[in-house]
């Protein structure tokens, strides 16, 4: 297998296990005895060392193996799974990751202190398997006596241009050692692999080997393969891609137009006996019948002492039998369906290029149909509509493809706060849910430091230690809660727990001491709470190691902004503080609701919207000159568009002169704050694709970006995060 | 690894009808082989439905060929009624696909 190409793969793939190492050990810390995790957890360990051992890199393999037979031990119940156990086997995953890099070239060389503390490691994991009655299969991968006989004989019958073969592919035949799937290797694999470099013209699989079910050993691989193949790669490129298994393995690779002596060398290595071989090479079409019977007769000539079994007589008999078969199957177009692989991993960049084509075929599309439209033939307003449902379903698609899940991000967490906890002598315990809820690649990414900090912060300042919390009547146990959902276009991540909450008074103090506020101030307890986002607020008495350098939080602030993200922080003293960010769910193309104010077009994020309801239905029920509204009992804030934005000299919306047109109210909602927004048309549902304002506008408040219409005029997009919130604030 | 005997089977006829459910690879090998062992000395013919399969490996297509090996020397056959696209997978690429009677398969 060519290693370049593999790399890539492979990094990829372990990075993946060593998360899941990770994320399995952790499990177990606090389901000890769950036979699943551990035997998922030695899964992973087997890969690792399975994949690691296809590349050859040794280091890896050795200590892996050790940790591996320590997984199997507890598997088997013949050790315990304790603290220090669970402790050995992380600091053995740290060592993995740093042995890989290493192998991977990623960091040069590897640093005495990694040396020591792999030593360590291994002596630490072999005391426990000496300690159970684990059997060490660690030394020898004991060769196969079958199939590894090394031949000797050499061949030495001349060979005249007749006996040069038809076969123009390349025969590859495998016969795969024993230990081969205990060793974590795959013989698909290996074959699925020679599909990327040409074509397996037939296969046959052999199952000769096979012992008597009582007698077989399930883990033990008594498969072989004969193989004829397509390809234009060399030998040296083909016997490449069993380099891994080569020790394991009995591999001839025969090249096209081989001697027949060659092809009789084969049938006398091979340890089925050589009828069926032989049979096995004419129906796979590597041989033809007539060369069959040209090598059996050399072989008949050699043999002279040959025992009944496997003598030239039965030979004959059998031939006979198999004359009617064909020659080489054609190539199944199944075999082409397995190179489809589960999982593609497709390049970031491409991925925006793609999305970025997709915008601009919506903006197109959304032309087409205006145009179609205009002209009033039926026919062709049909299909704009059909292509426009196509579109609109392209869009979704490839938006989504960008989606991940947030659980990833979150376990990541379990580690930073068992950790952490240990080191502050607190007990905590961490709850994960919502991991499944799905969210833009970018925003996951940006996401991870902020998460990272918010959460170190309640394990640090938040929660309490168990003393503390036996004193004032709360379980030892503190406990974290991550939390992520969807709510109206919005994902809403919360971190919540349970610890003493923020204290208004120090965080005034602190902030009064900074000069961050005045000592008149006038703030919500919200307004408070979130002074400690500014930059340079700690309030921690003692500088951890932890937090409360003052750096972080307003890192945090700036990254959730940079996301048009909003934080609310809700807290209470003794109980507990309560942090949700809310993020909106893409960033690229949204559904929007399109309304006309005056000459203008503006868009409103369709999930923010509410309803939409006559303004003159209710207005009469509005507060005089307050600026509210009294929807069914419920009384939210409301504004005009149009005073908000009509350019200069527009009057308000008489078209036609003297009547007014009827206006409509927008209930617009973002969290559980509400608003109205008093439209002078609702022109309907409209694919957004977003574009950002130019730096001139970068400050206008109340829009968050522009996007352009069918028609090629300019919609600007309504913010409705931020009116909301304005209004909402500036009414209560 | 599930493996549940369905209706129909019958010591007399040699007939056994089974579904496998879950996992037929190298963590399950052990397991799976223990379970269908007895089986290979009561029955011979033997139909299989293999839809529930979600994983399969090289020790898994070892345990199905067992099958195969095992009914066809007691002169009975083997029937795969029904599989999972792993497992379909696997046999096209292993080209088992007419080693096995899947006639049965839709």
């Amino acid at each position: 297998m060519s290693l370049d190409e593999g790399l890539q793969g492979f990094l990829v793939e372990s990075k993946d296990l060593l998360d899941e190492m990770e994320d399995l050990l952790l499990q177990l810390e606090e389901k000890r005895g769950d036979s699943d995790i551990v035997n998922a957890l030695f899964r992973v360990v087997h890969t690792l060392k399975g994949t690691s051992g296809m590349f050859g890199f040794e280091d890896v393999v050795t200590f892996t193996h050790g940790a591996e037979s320590v997984m199997d031990g507890v598997r088997d119940g013949d050790i315990s799974l304790d603290d220090t156990l669970l402790s050995v086997l992380l600091s053995s995953r740290d060592h993995i990751s740093t042995l890989l890099d290493v192998a991977l070239g990623i960091t040069a060389t590897i640093s005495q202190e990694a040396m020591q503390q792999g030593a360590t490691l291994t002596s630490s994991l072999l005391s426990y398997l000496k300690g159970g009655s684990v059997p060490t299969d660690l030394a020898v991968m004991e060769p196969d006596p079958v199939v590894s006989t090394a031949s000797n004989r050499s061949t030495t019958t001349p060979i005249s241009d007749d006996q040069r073969l038809e076969n123009e592919c390349w025969h590859i035949s495998l016969r795969f050692g024993m230990d081969v799937l205990r060793n974590g290797m795959e013989p698909m694999s290996f074959i699925r692999y020679l599909n990327t470099i040409g074509q397996i013209v037939s296969l046959e699989t052999i199952d000769e080997l096979l012992p008597e079910p009582a007698k077989m050993d399930a883990e033990s691989c008594y498969l072989g393969f004969e193989i004829n193949f397509s390809s234009s790669a060399d030998k040296a490129e083909i016997t490449s891609v069993f380099e891994f298994v080569q020790d394991d393995c009995k591999v001839n690779i025969l090249p096209p137009h081989s001697h027949a002596s060659i092809y009789l060398q084969l049938l006398e290595d091979l340890p089925e006996g050589h009828y069926r071989i032989g049979e096995i090479l004419t129906r796979t079409g590597i041989l033809t019948q007539r060369e069959l019977k040209n090598i059996l007769a050399i072989q008949a000539d050699r043999q002279d002492d040959v025992d009944a079994e496997e003598g030239p007589v039965p030979f004959v008999g059998e031939l006979a039998v198999s004359e009617g078969l064909v020659e080489a199957p054609v190539l199944d177009a199944a075999i082409k369906r397995q190179e489809e692989c589960k999982v593609v991993r497709v390049s970031a960049e491409k991925l925006e290029e793609l999305i970025t084509l997709v915008g601009e075929l919506v903006i197109a599309g959304a032309n087409t149909h205006l145009l179609a439209r205009e002209s009033e033939q039926n026919t062709l307003i049909d299909a704009t509509e059909k292509l426009g449902g196509l579109v609109e379903a392209i869009r979704d698609t490839s938006l989504s493809l960008r989606m991940v899940q947030i659980g990833d991000t979150f376990s990541r967490f379990r580690r930073v706060v068992r950790e952490n906890s240990r080191e502050l002598g607190k007990e905590i315990d961490l709850e994960i849910s919502g991991g499944e809820t799905e969210l833009d690649k970018v925003v996951v990414d940006k996401m991870s430091d902020p998460l990272m900090h918010l959460v170190r912060n309640s394990i640090d300042h938040g929660l309490e230690t168990p003393e503390e919390r036996e004193g004032v009547g709360k379980p030892r146990r503190g406990k974290i809660k991550l939390n992520a959902f969807h709510d109206s276009g919005s994902i809403v991540i919360e971190i919540v727990d349970d610890g003493r909450g923020l204290s208004k008074d120090k965080i005034v103090t602190k902030a009064l001491e900074k000069g961050l506020i005045k000592e008149n101030h006038n703030l919500s307890d919200e307004e408070i709470y979130r002074l400690i986002f500014e930059a340079g607020f700690s309030t921690a008495e003692s500088v951890t190691n932890l937090s409360g350098r003052g750096v972080g939080m307003d890192v945090v602030r700036q990254n959730i902004d940079s996301l048009r993200g909003l934080i609310d922080i809700n807290s209470e003293a003794g109980s507990g503080t309560t942090i949700s960010i809310r993020l909106p769910l893409t960033m690229a193309i949204i559904d929007g609701f399109l309304v006309q104010v005056g000459k203008g077009s503006y868009v409103v994020p369709l999930d923010m919207v509410d309803e939409c309801v006559e303004y003159n239905e209710v207005a009469h029920e509005a507060y005089d000159g307050s600026q509210h509204i009294n929807l069914r009992g419920e009384i939210m804030p409301y504004l005009h568009l149009g005073d908000v934005f009509r350019g200069q000299g527009e009057k308000s919306a008489g078209v036609g002169g003297g009547e007014k047109a009827r206006e409509n109210i927008v209930v617009a909602r973002y969290g559980n704050k509400k608003a109205g927004l008093v439209v002078d048309e609702l022109l309907g549902e409209h694919q957004t694709v977003i574009k950002p304002l130019g730096r001139i506008f970068e400050n206008i408040q109340g829009l968050s970006g522009a996007t352009i219409l069918g028609n090629g005029e300019v919609a600007m997009i309504i913010d409705v995060p931020n009116l909301v919130e304005k209004l909402a604030s500036s009414t209560m | 690894m599930k493996i549940s005997k369905l209706k129909g089977s019958n010591k007399k006829t040699g007939v056994c009808n089974l579904a496998f459910d879950g996992d037929l690879d190298i963590y399950a090998a052990e397991e799976t082989l223990n379970t269908v062992l007895p089986f290979f000395d009561e029955y011979k013919i033997f139909s299989v439905d293999l839809s529930k399969v979600v994983e399969i490996d090289s020790s898994g297509i070892q345990i199905i060929l067992q099958f195969h090996r095992q009914s066809l020397a007691a002169g009975g056959r083997l029937t795969i009624t029904s599989w999972s696209p792993n497992v379909q997978e696997l046999a096209t690429l292993y080209q088992l696909i007419d080693r096995f009677d899947t006639s049965a398969v839709a």
